[in-house]
């Protein structure tokens, strides 16, 4: 008998097998669902729904901080030029004449400190400054670039419930500050150098085309201010007097360590998030010109090259530089009104990751639901084996029951078990009880009209002989086996080679040979 | 049946137990909010390695570090007595703090401070300079303290001007290593100076400015073996306090020594003085350009001495620079506090911390460490590091006594001696003008010593 004939006979493999395939198809089918209905992708699903999440937070902070610098500083020209215009007329001066007037100007910068004091703190801003188109020495080489003014900066934009904020002077008069007992920044200068400053000519020249203040201020691209390691981003608006003559200017900062604790990312899902507030060109993030917000991996990946944007995995962008590739999001941020003269200039704030962070993060996430299937996969075989065994235990209790004892009225409670050994109790009962019963000698006497190759088939399967075994020990093909079954069961009135053995059994228990009695 | 609830028990705890798996430490994070008072370079070196902690250590013990960045150690005291005292207004005591001994021993006495010998091994302190633990070291023989950078005083001074001044009028560089020589130096330059512009009288520039004129006096009072502080009071009728009033009230009073509420590389950076003495930690507030009043500029180049002395006096210098403290919360919150310290002071950290700055390191590896892991130092770090080296082979070094009201003595000092001497200069000036320096010195200052000495 071979090792598949005896599985074949294991009802509890069977089951066994059976419930193995239905958690197998279960979980198939579960993860079917899950692929379809997009979820097997956890982890780039997650990653978007976090980036946009965390995108429209910062974008949302961001454009209100703007904005509300933007009107701040236009509120602090008008009240400048104001009170400029009235000093200068009561000394009939012009703003020209302030040239070579070191006590003028300083007169007019210490009056203005309080009002720069007071519009830094309001403006929540990391420095105020104010900038006179005037010099206190012409006499020196590249005086025209040369600017007077005053320039305070809150050197901790993070301080928590201080009564007065750490305010260093890095330009101005150094008077000023022994006065009224402010440090001199590290990189203090007396005068702004305007040489290459576009945040004080632009806002200047335009001033000259435009009268509508609120249309004239102007955000500066992110840069390094003179002698100094911090960026900053500077928004300006022209002084302008009640006549349209162009005092200066005057605005605020965004320092590089106000923009970034204003609006740090979540570092909890990838470390290496961060946030750009760019300046944008033909599809690309101006990085140079920027702000970033990141934690301290972050930092270290990002350099002042171009990033070039494309559509990525929709909804999200892809952003590239030589060394690297982003994925994220961006919106443009709207910095000026509508009629702004610099309406043109486009910012976007973004909010990306590195790609192969993402990558990663997706694969440990779908990794985690290999591990998860696996286990409930495991989970299930050793249930499938439990109930296997459960399901088998009232058969092999039946079976037992009836071979110690056929005639015992005791049950197993599973319906079908019991009328089973109930049938089987009664039938051999009628068969044993009555050598010449009616239903032997029928199967004797139907014995007796098998040809005699059927009769060969048949004592081999008396003897347990499979079909090809028949086959192999008559030298027949197994059709020819096949078809000499189908005749004999047809003329013995059985259905099952299972049957053919009960009656042969039932005629040995009975004590009859077969073969004496056809002979 | 009984085996099916089992079996199903068994299912559950395997499903439980996958959630559980999970490290616990990295899910449940802990908040620990640190407040400091260094700025500039060094809060933005203190806000990188945080950052770097926090994604490293951090992440993987659950630990974030919150920084609260203050102005100044004083502020930091106020703000810590009115969080002990729970006045109005008053914020939430942090977990860490950077704070002076005598601020801890306001909040020790108060029962607020984790002991740091119950989360530092023996082995892990005895990395650190012996003498800079001890600092730490309050009273009751706990350690509270742990050391992070340490400073002493030295003396900047603008070698550009002082060549011209040495080369004019002859004096030398030893002058300047004893109060008394810089006295003469002082009185001379101020001549010089006056000198130069013949059409205005009693214009002569200020020499010397002395940003804590508390250090001072602790300072030429150690070296004249007294002490400055007694018994929490001030030791003005010692014979040592009339050495600080000559060395700083009677020439600021003629316009040798500066009078100035803030620190002198403020000064320097307009040259209105030519040497600061002051902490070796304000190293980076030293700008390369003096600007004068009519906005022209010139290079300004440094030499930094070591602190002076008084003649026959003993050399010895303050040691500052406080350390950061544990506040006693829970135990979740103590060690966490504790592992962030541990790793902020190991070398690597420190080294990274104090390089570039006038602070020195805490434990002895990062001292000898030099050239790659401190940093390329420019001429300023550099003369500055040859100073501490000679201070460090040749003076002693105090710190100041641990007591309760020091803050309030230091200020109240500092403020009425400034207060006097800038209302006698004053009065000074304007008997200049019918009187000569002399006649004006002597009816402006005649019996101001006793009647300080007494006021206070």
């Amino acid at each position: 008998m071979t090792v598949r004939d005896k599985i074949k006979y294991t009802l509890r493999v069977r089951m066994f097998i059976f419930l193995i395939i239905l958690v197998i198809t279960l979980l198939s089918g579960v993860m079917i669902v899950l692929f379809v209905s997009g979820n097997i992708t956890a982890g780039l699903k997650e990653s978007q729904e976090f980036i946009l999440f965390e995108h429209a937070r910062i974008f949302k902070n961001t454009d209100s901080f703007y904005d509300n610098l933007a009107a701040e500083a236009v509120s602090f020209s008008r009240s400048l030029s104001l009170r400029i215009e009235n000093h200068m007329r009561e000394k009939n001066l012009n703003i020209g004449d302030l040239n070579d007037k070191p006590e003028l100007l300083n007169e007019i910068l210490s009056e203005e400190l309080y009002q720069l004091v007071l519009y830094l703190q309001k403006s929540k801003s990391s420095g105020a400054f104010m900038i006179l188109d005037a010099t206190s020495n012409t006499k020196l080489p590249g005086w025209e670039h040369s600017k007077a003014g005053l320039y305070l900066t809150n050197m901790e934009p993070n301080i928590i419930s201080s009564s007065s904020p750490t305010i260093y002077v890095i330009r101005g008069n150094a008077h000023i500050a022994y006065k009224n007992s402010l440090p001199l920044h590290p990189r203090w200068r007396m005068e702004f150098n305007v040489e290459n400053a576009p945040y004080f000519r632009l806002p200047m020249e335009k001033a000259l085309e435009n009268t509508s203040l609120s249309n004239l201020y102007y955000w500066s691209r992110a840069f390094y201010f003179p002698n100094t390691n911090e960026k900053i981003m500077i928004c300006s608006a022209p002084l302008i007097d009640s006549e349209g003559n162009v005092l200066g200017v005057c605005g605020f900062d965004v320092s590089y360590m106000l923009f970034k604790l204003l609006n740090i990312p979540d570092t909890t899902m990838y470390t290496k998030i961060f946030c750009l507030l760019a300046p944008v060109e033909n599809n690309t993030l101006k990085v140079d010109g920027s702000l970033f917000s990141g934690g301290y991996s972050a930092r270290s990946f990002i350099n002042d090259s171009d990033l070039k944007f494309s559509t990525g995995k929709k909804p999200l962008y892809k952003y590239e530089n030589n060394e690297n590739t982003f994925l994220g999001y961006h919106e443009f941020i709207k910095l000026y009104p509508e009629n702004s003269a610099f309406a043109d200039n486009e910012w976007a704030l973004a909010l990306m990751i590195p790609q192969e962070d993402i990558n990663s993060y997706v694969v440990k996430t779908n990794l985690k639901f290999i591990y998860l299937s696996s286990l409930i996969m495991v989970l299930g075989i050793i249930v499938s084996f439990i109930l296997s065994k459960f399901y088998i235990l009232p058969i092999t209790r039946g079976i037992d029951m009836f071979k110690n004892n056929p005639k015992n009225n005791k049950r197993t409670n599973i319906v079908e078990i019991d009328e089973l050994i109930e049938f089987l109790s009664n039938r051999p009962d009628k068969v044993s009880s009555d050598p010449n019963s009616a239903i032997l000698n029928e199967f004797l006497n139907n014995i007796k009209t098998l040809t005699p190759a059927e009769r060969s088939v048949f004592n081999l399967y008396a003897q347990q002989y499979t079909a090809r075994e028949i086959a192999e020990s008559l030298y027949l093909s197994i059709n020819t086996v096949k078809t000499h079954t189908k005749h004999l069961y047809s003329k013995l009135n059985i259905t099952s080679k299972e049957e053919l053995i009960l009656y042969v059994e039932m005629l040995k228990e009975s004590g009859k040979d077969i073969n004496k009695m056809l002979h | 049946m009984k085996k099916i609830m089992l079996s199903l028990i068994i299912l559950t705890l395997l499903f439980s137990g996958c959630k559980s798996n999970e490290p616990l430490s990295a899910k449940n994070t802990v908040t620990i909010n640190l407040w400091h008072n260094y700025g500039g370079d060094m809060k933005d070196t203190m806000d990188a390695l945080i950052d770097e902690f926090n994604e490293t250590i951090g992440r993987e013990k659950g630990i974030i570090i919150n920084v609260t960045s203050i102005t100044g150690s004083a502020t930091i005291h106020e703000k810590l007595k009115m969080a002990v005292n729970d006045e109005p207004g008053a914020p939430d005591l942090p977990d860490i703090t950077t704070l002076y001994p005598n601020t801890a021993y306001m909040l020790a006495g108060k029962g607020l401070l984790a002991d740091l010998e119950s989360h530092f091994s023996k082995e892990d302190l005895a990395l650190f300079i012996p003498e800079f633990i001890e600092e730490g070291r309050l009273p009751d023989g706990r350690l509270y303290v742990l050391p992070i950078g340490k400073s002493t005083e030295v003396m900047f001074l603008n070698t550009s001007i002082f060549n011209r001044f040495m080369k004019e009028t002859g004096v030398s560089y030893d002058d300047l290593h004893t109060f008394e020589g810089i006295l003469d130096l002082a009185e001379k330059y101020y001549k010089w100076t006056d000198d130069q512009t013949p059409d205005l009288e009693n214009d002569g520039k200020t020499f010397i400015n002395y940003d804590s004129l508390f250090n001072l006096a602790q300072t030429i009072f150690k070296q004249s073996k007294d002490d400055f502080i007694v018994d929490g009071t001030l030791n003005l009728s010692s014979p040592a306090f009339e050495k600080v009033w000559k060395n700083y009230f009677e020439p600021a009073v003629k316009g040798y020594i500066a009078i100035y509420e803030g620190y002198g590389s403020d000064l320097i950076k307009t040259g209105r003085v030519v040497a600061n003495v002051g902490s070796t930690a304000g190293v980076l507030f030293y700008s390369d350009i003096v600007t004068y009043e009519d906005n022209t500029t010139e290079p300004a180049e440094f030499l930094i001495l070591p602190y002076p002395v008084m003649e026959k006096g003993e050399k010895i210098a303050i040691q500052r620079g406080g350390g950061m403290c544990i506040i006693k919360s829970d135990e979740a919150r103590e060690n966490a506090a504790g592992i962030f310290l541990k790793w902020f002071t190991s070398p690597e950290q420190n080294i990274r911390f104090v390089s570039s700055t006038g602070y020195i390191p805490v434990t002895q590896k990062a001292v000898n460490m030099d050239g790659e892991e401190a940093g390329n130092p420019d001429g300023k770090t550099s003369s500055l590091k040859d100073a501490i080296k000679e201070m460090a082979e040749k003076y002693s070094f105090f710190y100041t006594p641990v007591i309760e009201n020091f803050e309030e003595l230091e200020e109240g000092f500092n403020k009425s001696l400034k207060g006097w001497t800038m209302l006698c200069r004053s009065e000074y000036l304007q008997h200049l003008k019918d009187m000569d320096e002399n006649e004006a010195f002597v009816k402006v200052t005649g019996n101001r010593y006793e009647e300080f000495v007494n006021q206070r």
